[in-house]
């Protein structure tokens, strides 16, 4: 068993299986210490949203490795469960995505980015302002400059 | 204990996946994204409480946020901008990296000049490139820096002159029969004759640089490399010849070859894959030229075959196709449907396209067996489609109704039909990014180049 401290001072245990979906973690369990004892601190993750990791490397754990993925990557989310687990508002899923991206957990860094992707698909400029909350800084003259070097894009 | 620890985080923080988040911005940023969410109580699950809670933000926070990011310029900004403000430079990238298509990314730029920063990174551009085209085919240019969305439009443009440019072929009329077979370069193509010879053309003066001959029979088919040119004959034989010196390095033949003409042959890096009259089709070992095996199922002709990595994919007079793993000569799947014999047939891993003298065009699922699609009809051939090339956005065929014809691939509608392409049947029909070389019996090879007046083109060519 391994025991992880969150940021906010909790205690998990986990099985060395779970763990080892973290390559950070792997790596320190292998190289440093042996974490039944002394848990391993992780002051960059807050209690929740390491339970959520967990979650997640649980159900994980006895997936068979996958071959590089060939061809184009799409931002489809397959997994029934996966889209179920990132039912979660924005600010958790930021969170969620860069203890993924700290704990080196590809697969939640994947889905974490594809479902922010998702929410972007097909909104309108107005709408995504809105969504994430962002002023619109351009200038009259800018947005048509702008609108003007891109309109190929709509071409096509 | 807890030392050695925490200098083994500040060590490994590095993350091989998003290129290098420092250890010490990351730091910041997830602790001070971690003490918002507290403050405000995680819990919450509306979305409007958590974007209020992002804005409640206070200003140190917003400043250690902003350092994280990639510009020190943004710290004198104090609007927060969703999650490419809470998430580093590379992860917010990331994010971008999982979009693939251009309207999104075109949407995305007009957001904010941050979101425009993003939305024209150039990593961001190779993506979309590499997701819709594949990388550049010749390996000089991959390695060079390219601005993708130049790139892009480019390729984009080329693609209008598919369907919009008119154009007449320029023809090299230089061997004395039919030409069977053809493969091309941004430098030369190289062609295989009735009258027996290989010839090799540059690309550009249209003029004969190098002539093979060894064969006793027509030469119905070939297929080069940078080192070997391999090609198969009516004589029942195939040689292997030297690219460079034009020297005979090997004859695949005896009493383990082919015993009626040799219609169609592939090579990769480990074997070559040859297919006769005969109904059978033979693997060969590319280092030795010995047989590795046989395969045996077909009750006619085999006419044509592709390959694509450890499968090879046939098409027989006896009206089926047949997909066989070349490691175990299993024969996979078969893939039933054309009325009358086949002519030619091309594989991509996903796709298989094949031609038939029934007058149809047919696309394959090739993990399933399934019919995609099924190109006939009024626009369709007139006569037996001898041969087709396709690529992510069309296909090309040719037919002995003396037409070349352009399909979409993805909706399978006629972009450009060249009538009376050639003044007889039409044996070959070869792709690249801005031009189509075809071959027939009337002697005679044909350029279709739709480059018109874009620049940059060969940075697509192989």
């Amino acid at each position: 068993m391994v025991k992880l401290t969150s940021s906010d001072g909790q205690e998990f245990t986990i099985s060395k299986e779970v763990a080892y979906q973290s390559v950070l973690l792997k790596n320190m369990i292998e190289d440093v210490l042996d974490s039944e004892e002394n848990p391993i601190p992780l002051p960059n993750v807050s209690g929740p949203i390491l339970v959520k990791v967990i979650e997640y490397a649980t159900h994980h754990k006895d997936d068979p490795v996958k071959p590089p993925v060939e061809g184009p990557r799409t931002s489809e989310i397959v997994d029934e469960w996966d889209k179920e687990f990132m039912n979660i508002d924005q600010g958790s899923l930021y969170e969620l995505i860069l203890a993924a991206n700290y704990l080196d957990i590809k697969d939640l860094l994947d889905l974490g980015c594809k479902t922010v992707a998702n929410m972007i698909k097909g909104k309108k400029v107005e709408e995504l302002r809105k969504l994430f909350n962002i002023q619109n800084d351009f200038t009259p003259e800018e947005e048509e400059q702008i609108k003007k070097e891109n309109a190929w894009c709509e071409e096509h | 204990m807890f030392q050695k620890i925490n200098d083994w985080l500040q060590r490994s923080s590095h993350n091989p996946s998003t290129g290098t988040v420092s250890s010490k911005n990351f730091n910041s940023s997830i602790s001070s994204v971690s003490k918002t969410q507290n403050s405000s109580e995680l819990e919450a699950p509306v979305i409007s409480n958590i974007i209020t809670s992002i804005n409640d933000l206070s200003m140190n926070d917003t400043k250690s946020l902003i350092n994280s990011a990639k510009d020190s310029a943004y710290e004198t900004e104090i609007d927060v901008y969703g999650f490419i403000n809470i998430l580093p430079y590379e992860l917010s990238i990331n994010v971008l990296l999982q979009i693939d298509d251009i309207h999104t990314i075109n949407k995305i730029s007009q957001v904010s000049h941050k979101w425009n920063e993003l939305a024209n990174d150039n990593t961001v551009w190779h993506n979309l490139y590499e997701k819709r085209w594949g990388c550049l085919p010749d390996p000089i240019e991959r390695r060079k820096i390219h601005n993708y969305k130049y790139l892009y439009k480019q390729r984009l443009r080329l693609n209008k002159n598919w369907v919009n440019l008119d154009i007449t072929p320029k023809c090299i009329s230089g061997h004395d029969d039919s030409v069977y077979c053809v493969q091309f370069d941004k430098n030369i193509i190289v062609s295989g004759s009735r009258d027996k010879s290989i010839k090799f053309w540059d690309i550009k003066t249209m003029e004969c640089i190098k002539v093979l001959k060894y064969h006793k029979g027509s030469v119905l088919c070939l297929q080069y490399n940078d080192k070997i040119v391999v090609s198969g004959s009516s004589d029942s034989t195939l040689i292997v010849w030297d690219f460079k010196t034009g020297e005979v390095l090997k004859i695949l033949s005896g009493k383990y070859g082919h015993v009626a003409p040799v219609l169609d042959v592939r090579f990769n890096d480990k074997v070559i894959v040859s297919c006769s009259k005969d109904c059978t089709i033979k693997i060969w070992d590319l280092e030795s030229g010995n047989l590795i095996r046989t395969l045996n199922g077909h009750r006619a002709a085999v006419n044509a075959i592709h390959i694509y990595g450890d499968e090879v994919v046939s098409a027989s007079g006896d009206c089926t196709i047949k997909l066989w793993n070349i490691n175990t000569g299993e024969c996979i799947r078969e893939f039933i449907g054309h009325l009358r014999g086949l002519a030619c047939v091309q594989y991509n891993g996903d796709i298989i396209a094949s031609g038939s003298n029934d007058h149809t065009i047919k696309l394959w699922n090739a993990k399933t067996g399934q019919l995609i699609r099924t190109l006939s009809g009024d626009e369709g051939h007139k006569d037996l489609v001898r041969t087709l090339a396709f690529d992510n956005e069309r296909i090309v065929s040719g037919s002995y109704d003396q037409t070349i014809k352009i399909w979409d691939i993805k909706t399978g509608k006629l972009l450009k039909d060249f009538k009376n392409a050639h003044g007889s049947w039409v044996f070959n029909v070869q792709m690249d990014a801005s031009k189509i070389v075809s071959a027939s019996q009337d002697r005679k090879i044909a350029i279709w180049d739709f480059t018109g007046d874009i620049h940059d083109v060969d940075t697509f060519l192989k």
